[in-house]
């Protein structure tokens, strides 16, 4: 394997999904994907394309330098929306 | 002398390497969210791992994608919603499918993050199912299934929960 030495906007997106990975204002958005720009969270959404899209709007940045992340859901469902029934559980 | 699978023969072979290559640390990290059902309290927990994809996008050759490691997925997954439009994947020609959405399996380079940033490993090839359409539900990413590990020999370390674990490719 090669060394490759990533352009200054590899290495922001890159950053920025290690950012993502942990900032508590991207993982509050359960269930969701959520758009990332230089660390500023620019919207969440369930369609990839209206999300990011959106997201450029709002940031005044090219589409395709803004990393997505998936943020999953608290759930005992993974099919499911966010409308756990919670019934079976309770006494 | 028990014969193995010739199949699992052709999905074990390594690429070439330079034998003075170092081998790549990759960091796995735990997401524990809990969920929380009157006094109980679960942990749901994955682990994830970022790498970066060949990208068709102009003036760049990788994008930054978190993974789940899926030691259930015997191939690793990539959802439409991931590559649609923005990896540059090579099909096999083969048709699957993955959570009732049909699947073309293919080949992407990919890059490793190394301790050095700005500095990346690779490219190194994953086979996976490409999706061409996502299922219902919530979004998922990409599953690194069990295939990369065989064909890379790459090996996976996990210590005692939250503590990061490390994917070890030579």
């Amino acid at each position: 394997m090669q060394l490759y030495k990533m352009n200054e906007i590899e290495q922001q997106m890159h950053e920025d999904l290690r950012w993502a990975s942990t900032a508590p204002e991207v993982q509050q958005h359960e269930g969701l994907l959520v758009a990332v720009y230089k660390k500023q969270v620019l919207g969440a959404g369930r369609d990839r394309d209206t999300l990011v899209a959106e997201a450029a709007a709002k940031g005044g940045c090219p589409w395709h330098d803004i990393v997505v992340v998936v943020v999953p859901r608290a759930t005992l469902d993974d099919d499911r929306g966010p409308d756990l029934d919670v019934a079976f559980f309770e006494e | 002398m028990i014969a193995g699978p010739t199949s699992t023969l052709l999905f074990s072979k390594n690429e070439p390497r330079v034998a003075s290559s170092p081998p790549t640390t990759i960091p796995i990290t735990w997401s524990i969210p809990q969920l929380k059902i009157g006094a109980l309290s679960l942990p749901l927990a994955r682990l994830i791992v970022g790498l970066e994809f060949r990208t068709t996008s102009l003036g760049r050759q990788t994008v930054p994608e978190n993974c789940w490691l899926d030691t259930g997925a015997p191939i690793s997954v990539i959802p439409f919603h991931v590559h649609g439009n923005r990896f540059l994947w090579k099909s096999a020609g083969i048709r699957g499918s993955w959570r009732g959405q049909p699947c073309d399996l293919g080949h992407i380079d990919v890059w490793l993050p190394t301790d050095q940033p700005p500095y990346l490993r690779g490219p190194i090839s994953m086979l996976a199912k490409f999706a061409r359409s996502d299922p219902p539900g919530d979004p998922v990413p990409v599953l690194l299934g069990l295939e990369f590990f065989l064909s890379h020999q790459a090996g996976v370390s996990l210590l005692t929960p939250p503590q990061p674990g490390a994917i070890v490719v030579p």
